[in-house]
């Protein structure tokens, strides 16, 4: 028969509720970010960088645009006559059928998908980070150590690390605990939500986990301390580069910012390690005579003729003679009228911010990030405050 | 209504030499990402066409490289599609063709074998987002023969091109036809956009064979106007040819023009395709000056751009100021460098300091992977 090395399963399900407006309609992994790009992308991106041609994107809350999105897989090569990837959402079988319960339970419903390929290796994936990464070299890892299960982390400050599910390990890397958002954390190996497994390992598991009825069905919670309650030889795979959760409105606008700068923490120019994503048929961006654009990423579309300082500009967006953009994040076909301001604010999808109107504060004067939901129309001369979360249209 | 598609990627490559050094015609690149098959190819897709032929005969290998099996046309079909048709060796004699009608011949197979009805040629040297599906309904409801798109313009007799230069009756039907280089005032300019019955030109094409004629206007449309209905479709929206480095140069320019920029990009049935190439966002730098410029993805801008045109991938270094130039695809203009009225093609490094200019009327013209 023939068979994958190692097949990829992407938790795309998840809602994303700590991003409030920007996933009220799409799914978290759909969520716009840097320009051009959605978060999904990323692992996407990753996957086919790393040789892994075989995904398969486990969806669930509000999967329209996703799948949209993904359609054939055609912009990250992955439309493939073998292998590819395959958009799976829950279903019905002869003998019902359910929603997906947890991670673990997305999963051991598409044991069957997986099966197809005959993989040695399981790799499963979220698709809520932003970061490149070569899973190959995770995977060699992985068969060095000859694991049952390897877990991908990240240095974090030990203050942080009461964020993170954490990994405590011995000199050779091996895990021998592990703990979710510890008080008092006894490392600073944060998981990435990036894991191998030994594809009959995993089966194992998630098969005894699927007649635990106490179980929550969660990689996190269930499997992997069941794992490590048996002994399983379980590795944590140090990651270096950079990695961020985008799940809150702050680690969003964060991550967005990263792209600027003349040595950006986070660099998408990067030959070596291409970021695929899906076109639209775009002319490029137009800078006009009085605009005045500074320390910023733009995308194709746009028109410029008033102030961009220190934002990201996703494509078509028009921002009017006068009108100042600061650092914020735009996402699509927004419009921001002559003599509006909009500062340390995210605008999702097509908002039209009117003639003098003002969307947020001065980053610095600012108690939190002002966000404007896909579509709203902000009317003239009116004021959204700093902080402020707006899903309707405000006059 | 069904139509099959013929451009002709190499009619006209000499005129532009510089650009045409290692492409063809419908392959030089234009206006920040494009190249000059998109605004054929575009139109011929947003007026539902799905089976569209590109004549080659020679350097087409970055024509093949752009278009590719035409996906990023929604081209990619199992039947038909789009098909590139390099040369066709002919035992009569292995010469190349040398114009339309010799290039015809070499795809009367294709056209014998396609069953759709109409037939729309087109050449690769304008810059036009032309209403095709309106100028096909307006040739079947005229019952014209052929239907040539035509632009009301004023000539300056510089023109280095072959121009068709109609005259029109008050129904639009062409009641003279000339052929010339260069011609002066206002004219009705044709657009080498033909519309035809297909098997109207299969048998003009045997016709012209047998008689051994070499020009399709001259020859065949030209001296029959009595016998054959010709119609005019004027093209109401911009447009501009390419035939010299000048007006390669100002058609660029152009697009900085608002009302250009709409006519050509913003008719929402028709976009202009074009080969996608994953680029990240053009980053702009704490010192980047931009003025009145047009800026494709993948930019890294330190410095000052003004009135210029910027392909993918252009670097412009801290310091450097570029005005008034077109930098095609992957140019780096390195720190305090100055550029004025450059067309650089692409890949050209001009290193840390370099000052180059032309001027409007005579651009200095950089070639690919130059370093200076």
């Amino acid at each position: 028969m023939r068979k994958k090395q190692c097949v990829a399963m992407l938790l795309a399900g998840g809602q994303g509720s700590r991003l409030y407006a920007l996933t009220s309609n799409v799914a978290k992994p759909a969520v716009n970010f840097g320009s051009k790009y959605r978060i999904i992308d990323f692992p996407l991106s990753n996957c086919i960088n790393s040789g892994i041609d075989t995904v398969g994107v486990l969806t669930q809350y509000q999967p329209l645009e996703l799948n949209d999105y993904i359609g054939n897989g055609e912009p990250w090569d992955l439309d493939r006559t073998w292998g590819g990837v395959h958009v799976l959402p829950p279903y019905q079988r002869s003998r019902g059928g359910d929603w997906y319960k947890g991670t673990a339970n997305a999963i051991y419903q598409n044991m069957g998908f997986i099966d197809r390929y005959d993989p040695d290796y399981v790799l499963v994936l979220s698709g809520d980070h932003i970061y490149k990464m070569d899973y190959d070299k995770m995977l060699d890892f992985h068969k060095k150590n000859n694991a049952d299960c390897t877990i991908a982390v990240i240095e974090v400050t030990l203050q942080e690390a009461k964020r993170f599910g954490i990994m405590n390990t011995d000199a050779d890397n091996r895990i021998f605990e592990f703990e979710e958002k510890p008080a008092k954390p006894k490392s600073t190996k944060a998981s990435m939500g990036v894991y191998i497994f030994n594809k009959n390992v995993l089966f194992e598991y998630l098969k005894a986990d699927e007649e635990d009825k106490k179980s929550s069905k969660d990689f996190g919670k269930n499997i992997i301390p069941a794992m490590l309650r048996d002994g399983k030889r379980m590795y944590a795979y140090g990651f270096s580069g950079y990695w961020k959760d985008v799940g809150t409105i702050d680690s969003l606008w964060e991550a967005n910012m990263d792209l600027l700068g003349e040595k950006p923490v986070l660099d998408l120019n990067d030959p070596s390690w291409k970021i695929y994503y899906r076109h639209t048929p775009e002319n490029p961006h137009y800078i006009g005579e009085d605009a005045k654009v500074k320390n910023s990423a733009l995308a194709e579309g746009c028109e410029i003729d008033g102030t961009v300082e220190n934002s990201v500009l996703f494509t078509n967006i028009t921002v009017e003679k006068g009108a100042v953009v600061r650092d914020s994040v735009i996402m699509g076909d927004c419009v921001i009228k002559a003599g509006a301001r909009v500062e340390y604010a995210i605008l999702d999808n097509g908002v039209v911010v009117g003639e003098n109107a003002r969307v947020g504060v001065s980053k610095q004067d600012a108690s939190g990030i002002a966000v404007i939901g896909a579509g709203v129309e902000v009317g003239a001369k009116t004021v959204v405050d700093a902080g402020e979360m707006v899903t309707e249209d405000v006059k | 209504m069904s139509a099959l598609g013929i451009i002709f990627s190499n009619i006209h490559d000499q005129i532009v030499p510089e650009l045409t050094r290692g492409r063809t015609m419908a392959s030089i690149p234009f206006g920040g990402r494009y190249r000059l098959i998109d605004f054929v190819l575009s139109p011929m897709v947003g007026a539902g066409m799905e089976t569209i032929g590109v004549i080659t005969k020679t350097n087409y290998q970055s024509l093949m490289n752009h278009v590719g099996r035409g996906r990023d046309w929604d081209l990619d079909r199992k039947s038909g599609g789009l098909m590139v048709l390099p040369p066709f060796g002919h035992t009569e004699n292995n010469a190349l063709y040398n114009n339309r009608l010799e290039a015809l011949k070499g795809v009367l197979g294709i056209m014998r074998k396609s069953h759709e009805k109409y037939v729309v040629m087109s050449d690769c040297d304008i810059i036009a987002n032309f209403d095709l599906a309106a100028a096909m309904k307006d040739h079947e409801e005229s019952g014209a023969d052929i239907t040539m798109v035509y632009k009301k313009t004023t000539l300056n007799g510089e023109s280095r091109r072959m121009n068709k230069i109609m005259q029109l009756d008050e129904n639009n039907r062409v009641i003279d036809l000339a052929v010339y280089q260069g011609g002066q005032g206002e004219v009705n300019l044709g657009m080498d956009v033909l519309i035809i019955d297909r098997t109207k030109l299969i048998s003009v094409v045997e016709d012209a064979i047998a008689h051994g004629y070499s020009s399709m206007s001259r020859e065949i449309m030209a001296p029959n106007l009595d016998r054959m209905y010709i119609r005019g479709y004027e093209h109401k929206g911009y447009y501009c040819f390419i035939d010299s480095i000048e007006s390669y140069m100002q058609g660029n320019l152009d697009l900085l023009d608002r009302e250009v920029r709409k006519e050509l990009f913003d008719c929402e049935d028709r976009p202009i395709f074009t080969k996608v190439k994953d680029s990240p966002p053009t980053k702009y730098g704490a010192n980047a000056e931009v003025k009145n410029s047009m800026i494709a993805d993948g930019c890294t801008i330190e410095g000052t751009v003004e009135n210029s045109i910027l392909f993918r991938g252009v670097k412009v270094g801290r310091g450097a100021v570029v005005r008034n130039s077109v930098l095609m695809q992957d140019v780096m203009a390195g720190e305090n460098s100055e550029l004025n009225y450059v067309v650089a093609d692409k890949r050209v490094v001009v290193k840390d300091g370099r000052n180059l200019s032309g001027y409007i009327t005579h651009p200095f013209f950089i070639n690919k992977d130059s370093l200076i």
